[in-house]
């Protein structure tokens, strides 16, 4: 199979995901499709240094993190790149009463966008790690400073 | 055990889905763009470039060195070739930069192959010098928001005719490219003269009514089947109502005449960059 053949039967099954984690930059729908959109251009044009195509995901979603801050940049939505003020621990921000769009306008990008790939994407550390271009140590202590943030009780974090 | 928040979070998450509209749109662009827009071949003949550059990287224009071939003699094509004369490559954390200068070699008028030469080289340092200054900018001002970029201008042979060869010289921003647009230079192989949009029509013929009117049809046509691939004139953002006289264009495989939009002229960024083949029926009793 080409990496091109192989590239569209993966956004066949990943659009939506790839949609929702871009969503989560630009909190627009229609940013997000731009977003994606561009990301798959670039994509489509970087495809021949792809090296490993099981990190395909990880790989496309680095793009779309890429793609998201620039066009926020571009957009001057800085309200939501603008680092948050982050309640530090044991104070007394409750999140878990809060929608997932809630969440996500809250919460800092470092310690939100691990948690989506996580938790809602299933990603492994590793895979997170190459996405945020982090080592696996600071992924690491960012999900688990995330987890005490949201004051969630986990057996197994990773 | 406090998981329910993640639990919830979760379904919510899921709940979200991509408009069916740019869903098919995407699919449409990557079963369909063409294949030679992803990669690099090298190939012969006259020259005709498109530059897609980014945003922040500003149009640069036809020199007036190379203009004045404009009017340069005809002779005989000798074997023309394009060769990465330059590769440029620098990185800085998470900012990238990859630049691949072409040269033309073999045209038969050897000024004007080093006005064209002069003119990529050009391209290429106007790229890095911008990138060095939007990394300056990005250090000064945006620091704290760990910036991923990666400029990459590299070129692609997009049309090679015993007519035409399409020499497409382009830059992506890994990182969105609102505001990308096209410069094409087309030269004719048999006479080796680069070619202007209004110099494929006779004298004083008002060429731009008749592609203005098939490209609205066109726009028409495309939007019952995208209704959001263009602008329609909401939101205040005009609809397309003329080419310009030197509307970008270049010369496809089969001699016709493509005419050129940047992103986001016509249309949302998810339309790319829009372009018109427009029907020699339209364009012979023109020329």
């Amino acid at each position: 199979m080409t990496k091109r053949k192989m590239f569209e039967q993966f956004l066949e099954e990943n659009l939506d995901h790839a949609y929702r984690f871009a969503y989560t930059y630009t909190h627009d729908t229609a940013l997000a499709e731009d977003v994606v959109g561009d990301s798959v251009i670039k994509a489509l044009r970087a495809l021949h240094t792809l090296r490993d195509e099981s990190a395909l995901k990880s790989w496309f979603f680095r793009i779309i993190i890429n793609t998201a801050y620039t066009r926020l940049k571009q957009e001057q939505r800085t309200v939501s790149l603008e680092a948050l003020s982050l309640p530090e621990e044991g104070q007394e921000d409750d999140y878990s009463d809060l929608s997932f769009f809630q969440m996500i306008e809250k919460l800092d990008p470092h310690y939100r966008t691990i948690l989506v790939l996580r938790f809602f994407e299933d990603m492994k550390l590793e895979e997170i790690a190459y996405v945020l271009d982090e080592n696996l140590s600071t992924v690491k202590t960012r999900l688990y400073k995330a987890i005490r943030l949201l004051k969630l009780e986990m057996e197994d974090q990773a | 055990m406090n998981k329910e928040p993640l639990q919830r979070w979760r379904k919510e998450y899921e709940q979200i889905h991509m408009s069916e509209t740019a869903h098919h749109h995407i699919m449409q662009h990557v079963r369909h763009a063409p294949m030679q827009m992803f990669s690099r071949i090298a190939s012969t003949a006259a020259v005709c470039v498109l530059l897609f550059a980014g945003l922040t990287f500003g149009a640069v224009n036809l020199s007036p060195t190379l203009a004045q071939h404009l009017a340069s003699n005809p002779s005989l094509a000798p074997l023309v070739n394009i060769i990465t004369f330059n590769r440029y490559q620098t990185s800085d954390g998470n900012m990238e930069l990859d630049v691949q200068t072409p040269h033309i070699t073999g045209l038969s008028d050897p000024s004007l192959e080093a006005a064209l030469n002069e003119e990529f080289d050009t391209l290429a340092s106007s790229v890095i010098t911008a990138f060095q200054n939007d990394l300056q900018d990005l250090r000064d001002n945006a620091s704290q928001l760990d910036p991923h970029i990666s400029v990459l201008f590299d070129y692609t042979v997009l049309t090679n005719t015993p007519a035409y060869l399409s020499l497409d010289i382009y830059q992506v921003n890994t990182a969105g490219s609102a505001g990308a647009w096209h410069h094409y230079y087309t030269v004719d192989k048999n006479t080796q003269q680069l070619v202007t949009l209004s110099s494929l029509f006779r004298d004083g013929v008002d060429y731009i009514t008749p592609i203005n009117n098939y490209i609205q049809q066109e726009i028409q046509r495309r939007l019952e089947e995208d209704p959001s691939a263009y602008w329609n004139g909401d939101n205040n953002i005009p609809a397309f109502s003329s080419i310009r006289a030197d509307q970008p264009f270049y010369m496809d495989t089969s001699g016709h005449l493509v005419i050129c939009f940047e992103q986001y002229e016509i249309g949302p960024g998810s339309t790319g960059n829009p372009v018109f083949t427009i029907p020699s029926s339209i364009l012979a009793p023109l020329q």
